[in-house]
C-alpha cells in the first residue's frame, strides 16, 4: 500500500479477481477463517491459508462459477 | 467504541424508491457551487403536497426512503415537520433522512430528530469550509451536538478546484466530530466548472493519500466512496447511485410545488416529469416524454461506453452530469477520466493485500467475512490444481 498513484490496469487480472470474489461464488463455498489482527500470529495465518486453499480446491471441483 | 463487527457494505442497500423532497429552495447560505439556486421556485411546500406524495409513495408498494433536501430544509418551521411526520406515519413512510447545512440545527432540533428517528447528514467542506460555505464554528458545534445526541453524524464535502488540495487533510479535520465522511466532486453548472486539467491530477493525488490514510486508520470514519468501490470489487450489485445504470428508476426528486425531476441534481426543465398533483401513480412518470427522452439518452451513452473496461462498474456514469456537460448521450469527460483513475488505483491496492496487515479494522473484518482472496493466492492456488 502507498500513496503513489498506480495507473496500470490489467483487465485479465480484474476478471480473475472478480471471478473468485463475488456474491454468487461465495454461496458455493464455506468461509472458515480466523480474523487475524496481529501480523505475528503465524498459527492463525497459516490455518487461514490452508483453509482457503482447501476451500478453493473444493470450489473448483464443484465448478459452480457464474462469470 | 469501535463497532466494526457491525460493519457491512450490504446493510445499507438502496431502497427501491428514494424520494428527494425539497420543502423549500430557500437557503441561508450562498455557496458558489450550489446548483439548487438555479431552480426558480419561490414557494415552500404545502402539507397537501406532502400528503399527496406520501400517498403515491405508499401506493407504489416499493420500499421507500424519504430525504428532506433543499435549499436548506431547516428553513422550514418545526411545525411543518411535526405535521409532515403525522402524515408520513399514516402512510407508513419510515426511513426518513435530512440533508442540512447544519447552521440552524439547535440542540432541541437534534433531540427532535432523534425522537422521530430521522437521520441527518450535513454538508461541510472541511478545512476550507469558511471560504466556500461559512459559519464553520457554529456548524461544527451543531454537528458535534447532533453526534453526541444521536450517536453518529456524517458530512459530505463538495470537492472543487478551490479546495481539492485539502481532501486528505479534511478527513483528519472532521474526525473529532463525525462518524462518516463522504466527498462529491462539484457538479458542473452554467456558472461552475467541473474538476478538469491539472485539478484532476491534484484530485487523484489527494484521493490516493486519503485512501492510504483510511486503510491505515485504526479508528476510521466510514467513507461511502471507498465502501462503494470496494463493494463493487467484491460483487455488490448496488453502490453509488449514479453508477448503477438504473438510478432513474430508484430516485425521484420533488420540488416545493410538487414538480417531479429524476433526482435532486440540476436538470433542465425539459426533464421535469410533471407534477404530483396531476398524476395518479408514481409509475406514470416513466411514461412521460421526459422519461422516454432520458431513457434514450442513457441507452445511447451506454452504447458509447460499452467497450470501456470499467463499464460494468460505472454504466456510463451519472446521467445528470452527462446531460449538463454533453447533452446526455456521452459521459462527462472529466468524470470519465477521474472515475477510471480512481478505479485503477483502488483495484491495484485491494487486489493483493494481506489482510492481517490492514490497520483499518472495518475493512479488515469485512474482507475476512466475505472470504477475500488475493490475486497472488488465486494464481498460486490455480497453478497447484
Amino acid at each position: 500500500m502507498g500513496t503513489q498513484y498506480m495507473n496500470t490496469f490489467d483487465v485479465e487480472e480484474f476478471k480473475l479477481f472478480r471471478k473468485f470474489n463475488n456474491a454468487t461464488e461465495r454461496t458455493a463455498r464455506h468461509i472458515d477463517v480466523y480474523h487475524v489482527e496481529d501480523v505475528n500470529d503465524v498459527v492463525k495465518i497459516e490455518y487461514n491459508k490452508e483453509q482457503a486453499g482447501k476451500d478453493l480446491r473444493e470450489q473448483l471441483q464443484k465448478l459452480q462459477f457464474v462469470e | 467504541m469501535n463497532n466494526y463487527k457491525n460493519y457491512s457494505l450490504w446493510n445499507n442497500s438502496m431502497h427501491n424508491l428514494n424520494l428527494l423532497v425539497k420543502p423549500t429552495h430557500r437557503c441561508n447560505f450562498n455557496c458558489y457551487y450550489c446548483y439548487d439556486k438555479q431552480f426558480n421556485v419561490q414557494e415552500d411546500m404545502s402539507l397537501d403536497t406532502v400528503e399527496r406524495l406520501a400517498r403515491l409513495a405508499k401506493e407504489s408498494t416499493r420500499r421507500v426512503s424519504w430525504t428532506w433536501h433543499g435549499g436548506e430544509p431547516l428553513m422550514m418551521p418545526v411545525e411543518f415537520y411535526a405535521a409532515a411526520k403525522v402524515i408520513l406515519d399514516n402512510y407508513g413512510v419510515q426511513d426518513i433522512f435530512m440533508q442540512s447545512n447544519g447552521s440552524l440545527l439547535t440542540e432541541a432540533w437534534s433531540q427532535q430528530l432523534k425522537e422521530w428517528n430521522w437521520k441527518c447528514a450535513f454538508s461541510f467542506d472541511g478545512i476550507s469550509n469558511d471560504s466556500s460555505r461559512g459559519h464553520s464554528k457554529e456548524v461544527i458545534n451543531a454537528i458535534a451536538t447532533y453526534k453526541e445526541i444521536t450517536g453518529s453524524a456524517s458530512v459530505i464535502k463538495i470537492v472543487t478546484p478551490q479546495n481539492v488540495t485539502t481532501l486528505s487533510q479534511d478527513y483528519m479535520f472532521v474526525k473529532p466530530f463525525v462518524s462518516a465522511f463522504d466527498f462529491n466532486r462539484v457538479f458542473c453548472t452554467q456558472t461552475v466548472e467541473s474538476l478538469s486539467g491539472d485539478y484532476i491530477d491534484t484530485y487523484i493525488s489527494e484521493y490516493c493519500k486519503l485512501l492510504d490514510i483510511w486503510l491505515n486508520d485504526a479508528h476510521p470514519l466510514r467513507i461511502r466512496n471507498f465502501d462503494s468501490y470496494i463493494g463493487f470489487l467484491l460483487g455488490k450489485q448496488e453502490y453509488l447511485c449514479g453508477y448503477t445504470g438504473k438510478c432513474i428508476y430508484n430516485f425521484l426528486a420533488v420540488n416545493p410545488i410538487g414538480d417531479i425531476y429524476p433526482c435532486d441534481c440540476w436538470y433542465p426543465e425539459d426533464f421535469c416529469y410533471g407534477n404530483i398533483h396531476s398524476i395518479s401513480s408514481l409509475d406514470m412518470v416513466y411514461k412521460t416524454p421526459a422519461a422516454k427522452q432520458l431513457v434514450s439518452l442513457i441507452k445511447a451513452r451506454k452504447m458509447h461506453c460499452s467497450a470501456c473496461e470499467i463499464f460494468d462498474f460505472c454504466s456510463g456514469g451519472c446521467t445528470a452530469r452527462a446531460i449538463v456537460s454533453t447533452g446526455g448521450s456521452l459521459p462527462e469527460l472529466s468524470e470519465c477520466i477521474i472515475r477510471k483513475r480512481e478505479f485503477y488505483h483502488l483495484f491495484n491496492i485491494i487486489k493483493d493485500v494481506r489482510l492481517e496487515t490492514i490497520l483499518n479494522p472495518n475493512l479488515r473484518y469485512l474482507l475476512y467475512k466475505v472470504g477475500y482472496r488475493s490475486l497472488s493466492f488465486l494464481r498460486k492456488g490455480l497453478s497447484d490444481v
